[in-house]
């Protein structure tokens, strides 16, 4: 795919390195140049001696800088990656030099390396004792954790009673370390997932009036997920599935692309930046064009890493997508991509606010814990009532619009007083736009 | 019983807690009520933790969306394809870009150049700008021009951005009425728009609530005036004339004086007419006779006694400079039949030169006479020691074309040994160059590249290195190739110049892609 200058902008692990990625993005900073079908390569001035060596495998994309930087992409390597996006004729291609070639060589080796360690365990797979032995340790694995989350959770559920036993009027007086004593009890019983439930509570006292309601739905749902997770056998496959989801167990990724995928064109229509635990959490939202429905796709980078851009907004990505098992499908993953797709000509979504709301209700009969649910809203118009914003649809049904950071007047602009086609997280009571299409252009609703 | 109060009681319980009382949850019919009644009451809290999950996701299932039967007034902008056409996205980017740096030192350049490419913003953009005009408003002119028509719809909507609603329709009668009932920020700028479309409406507008307006307020409209300046105006100004505020006063004289046919012109000229006079044929000499008394004609028309202390001059001084300032200057040079050049050598050999240069420079900043200015700013230091109101360059360079900037410092760089600075803390001539109009001339930026590649061979000087970020902002890029270049990177003092270097370079770099993608797209 061909890379544009803002992608690679949004590869940068943060803006300082942003800011000197584009400056770098300069002929004069660079001793030479060059690329192949696969690989980019420069030499770039830099305040050590020797020119630094920057290389780029370019479908990846992946970075190999020989400076000092801990960034990741360093600043050189999107200078480079930035150039050769502008001013693709300065790189005359050739035969990489022998430092490129090594890097790439290695490369190639690790992942054989990986394929051969896979096709091992593969064949090791066959070998029935080894099998057992390693479904054993497994087994030991698996029940030692199951005997910490009950542990866990019985801590969780004496600590939910107290509140109740105590009441929560006074709860708002608490300090932090209220929350975050039992929250870290919660990550040693290896259930990471409940801990930041539980964290999640200490804000709700400060978040205005009617935090008391919004205390005990969150402690009920708590108190829901304990008692889910203490008869998980009983309950539906599906289920347990989000319950173990919810509490804190992974899915292995390998496991689920070996699974059959469902193949449409997804609409990429929101993306959100969030922090969980010093981890930087984008969240991508797509919409099949034929299958009418959402996905959402996490990609977690930690502190100098770089996210995953290959999903642009508003584009249409032939891809396909296998979702992790739940009561209420919603998180995927991509199992394989066949390039971009043209936009069709009714863009996919909800023809009214009903629909997204009924949709909403099942979606939460299935699955209790449910906090953003994706709404695609088609021909809607944006209303200003007061200082608050709302979204009407042609029936004169309507909804809230949240607009944290300037998103109703962004919309307004976008709009010009005609429908338009609105994205966003819904959570029961505001609609948080992230995307909107206008006059053929889909555009982000934030910044 | 319904659903919120059952609620409520839940959440009464939860709220004094258990400890203190029953848990006695409420009764309920149908499903709800048997999932309520099916839970164990002796276990209270585990109860009231049940209950409320039930209920609370009962109710957030159930919410239905409300209705409004009233079908509201649609209002649309006028359609895209009857406005400006939007800007490319390479340059949507270079606006991102600087929109959400905290220097915004470009966007000024940036928002020109869109106006000069007849394009508009995109509307995502619209808000950030708006709101930006709203906190400066020495860029709502430069705004108002990029935003199209969508934009002045949008600012339609909100109270903050009525200053760039714009696109007015000059009729005489909703005009006054909208100028009667707006604001003090929305009614400047749309005086600043009908001063350019229908200077006379303006004037009528501003008349009509001149009494009731603050005297602070009305210095800032009639400021607005400049701009459609003419004889029909002077009625009006000479009516200014006899305020109370000073301020008025002296921009109503200002104004006037620039009206080629006003009366106040040919009354400063007639005073002006019989004060110098050439002496001598083969050795020229300059007489001087400074007016005797100020009258109060004179007094009317601006010119007072009283300042003279405050400047350390004589009265007689004091008057003189004044006279001098009110005469239009090219009016000497016909009389006497001189060069400003030459008056200003003569003056010189007089006692009043002090009163004479002041007075021409007021002169010729009021009436924006280029070839005095540049006279004055070439002249020697004066002699006279006691003057205290010092001629500053900077007062008059503002009002000099690039051109006549580029003869002048070309020529103070040549006394100057070809340099901008002669050692580690010396100014020399960064302060003035920093002041020259925007951009340089092509001439001027390849001979201080020139001056520049040669300097930062040298130790780094403090002056230069501060200011060559703003060189960065003047320079024009159709020079960046030749900027690209040549500087001393073997030079013994590169490392002092080179991060200064390079962020001047990645300045005019990306001025030169902004403008070429505005231009291009």
């Amino acid at each position: 795919m061909a890379w544009t200058s803002e992608q690679i902008l949004a590869l940068a692990p943060d803006a300082s390195s942003a800011k000197a990625g584009k400056d770098l993005a300069a002929p004069r900073k660079w001793v030479s140049f060059g690329r192949d079908e696969q690989c980019a390569w420069g030499e770039c001035h830099g305040s050590a001696k020797e020119p630094y060596q920057t290389r780029i495998e370019l479908t990846e994309p992946a970075f190999k800088c020989s400076c000092p930087s801990r960034k990741f992409p360093c600043k050189h390597s999107l200078g480079l990656f930035l150039l050769l996006a502008e001013q693709p004729k300065l790189f005359k291609p050739g035969d990489p030099p022998p430092w490129v070639e090594e890097w790439f060589a290695s490369r190639q080796q690790r992942a054989e390396k990986k394929a051969a360690k896979k096709e091992a365990e593969a064949s090791q797979a066959d070998d029935p004792d080894a099998q057992s032995k390693r479904a054993a340790e497994q087994e030991k694995r698996a029940a030692k954790r199951q005997k910490n989350v009950l542990a866990g959770l019985d801590d969780l559920d004496r600590w939910l009673r107290d509140c109740i036993r105590q009441g929560l009027a006074t709860l708002n007086t608490r300090p932090y370390s209220f929350y975050e004593g039992p929250a870290a009890r919660l990550v040693d019983a290896q259930a990471p997932g409940l801990a930041r439930m539980v964290r999640d509570l200490a804000s709700i006292p400060s978040k205005g009036e009617g935090w008391q309601g919004r205390m005990m739905e969150q402690l009920g749902l708590l108190h829901l997920l304990v008692q889910a997770c203490r008869r998980l056998e009983s309950l539906p496959l599906e289920v347990q599935a989000d319950v173990r989801a919810r509490v804190g167990w992974t899915v292995n990724q390998e496991d689920l692309t070996a699974q059959e995928g469902l193949r449409d064109q997804w609409m990429v229509l929101g993306q959100r930046l969030t922090e969980e635990e010093r981890l930087r959490v984008q969240r991508t939202w797509l919409w099949g064009k034929n299958t009418n429905r959402a996905a959402l796709l996490l990609s977690f980078a930690a502190p100098g890493q770089a996210l995953d851009v290959s999903m642009v907004m508003g584009s249409f990505v032939d891809a396909e997508l296998v979702f992790y098992p739940s009561a209420y499908p919603l998180r995927a993953l991509v199992k394989s991509r066949n390039g971009v797709a043209s936009p069709p000509e009714k863009v996919p979504g909800f023809d009214g606010v009903s629909e997204s709301v009924n949709a909403y209700s099942k979606a939460l009969a299935s699955y209790p814990w449910l906090e953003e649910f994706p709404v695609f809203l088609r021909t809607v118009r944006l209303e200003r009532a007061g200082e608050n914003w709302r979204l009407r649809d042609s029936l004169g049904t309507w909804m809230k619009l949240a607009s944290p950071r300037g998103e109703g007047w962004r919309l307004m602009a976008l709009s010009g007083g005609a429908p338009l086609s609105i994205f966003g997280e819904w959570d029961g009571e505001r609609l948080l736009p992230l995307g909107a299409q206008a006059e053929g252009r889909y555009v982000r609703a934030d910044a | 019983m319904n659903t919120q109060r059952v609620w409520e009681d839940i959440l009464r319980i939860a709220l004094l807690g258990t400890e203190r009382q029953e848990a006695n949850l409420p009764a309920l019919s149908g499903e709800l009520g048997e999932t309520l009644a099916s839970l164990n009451a002796d276990d209270r809290e585990g109860a009231v933790l049940s209950a409320s999950a039930a209920v609370a996701l009962y109710r957030r299932a159930g919410v239905l969306p409300a209705r409004l039967a009233k079908e509201c007034a649609a209002d649309t902008a006028p359609r895209a394809s009857s406005d400006l056409p939007r800007i490319g996205s390479r340059a949507a980017g270079h606006l991102a870009l600087i929109l959400s740096q905290t220097s915004r030192e470009v966007l000024p350049e940036w928002l020109a150049a869109c106006a000069a490419a007849g394009k508009r913003v995109p509307e995502e953009r619209l808000p950030a700008l708006l709101d930006l005009g709203e906190d400066q408003d020495q860029w709502q002119d430069a705004i108002r021009k990029v935003v199209g028509l969508r934009g002045q719809w949008l600012a339609k909507h909100n109270e903050d951005w009525h200053w760039a609603m714009g696109n007015l329709t000059v009729d005489e009668r909703g005009m006054l009425e909208v100028w009667q009932t707006a604001g003090k920020f929305h009614r400047l700028s749309l005086l600043v728009l009908l001063r350019e479309k229908a200077p006379d409406l303006a004037r009528q507008a501003l008349q009509s609530t001149w009494r009731e307006d603050s005297t602070e307020d009305r210095a800032d409209f009639l400021e607005q005036f400049d701009t459609g300046l003419s004889i029909r105006d002077e009625p009006f100004l000479e009516e200014c004339l006899d305020d109370r505020r000073k301020e008025i006063r002296q921009l109503a004289e200002d104004m006037l004086l620039r009206i080629p046919e006003s009366r106040l012109r040919s009354r400063a000229i007639a005073r002006a007419r019989s004060i110098l006079s050439i002496k001598g044929m083969l050795k020229k000499t300059l007489e001087v006779n400074p007016p005797s008394a100020c009258d109060d004609d004179m007094q009317r028309d601006g010119i007072d006694t009283k300042g003279a202390a405050g400047v350390q001059m004589g009265e007689k001084a004091f008057l003189l400079m004044q006279v001098v300032g009110q005469a239009v200057p090219s009016f000497w040079c016909e009389t006497l039949k001189q060069t400003p050049e030459a008056l200003l050598k003569l003056a010189a050999a007089t006692d009043w030169e002090a009163s004479l240069r002041l007075g021409w420079q007021a002169a010729a900043r009021t009436f924006r006479n280029g070839e005095w200015i540049e006279a004055l700013m070439d002249a020697p230091p004066i002699k006279e020691k006691k003057r205290t109101s010092p001629i500053r360059d900077s007062d008059l360079i503002g009002r000099l074309s690039p051109e006549s900037f580029e003869r002048i410092f070309k020529r103070r760089l040549k006394v100057n040994g070809g340099r901008l600075t002669m050692k580690k803390d010396d100014e020399g001539l960064v302060g003035l160059l920093q002041e020259a109009p925007r951009p340089w001339t092509i001439g001027l930026a390849l001979e201080i590249l020139k001056t520049l590649k040669t300097e930062t061979r040298g130790e780094p000087n403090w002056h230069m290195a501060m200011a060559i970020k703003t060189f960065a902002l003047a320079l024009p890029p159709e020079v960046l190739a030749e900027a690209l270049n040549g500087w001393p990177t073997d030079g013994k003092y590169w490392e002092g110049w080179k991060e200064k270097v390079d962020s001047f370079l990645a300045m005019v770099q990306f001025r030169h892609d902004m403008l070429k993608a505005l231009k291009e797209e």
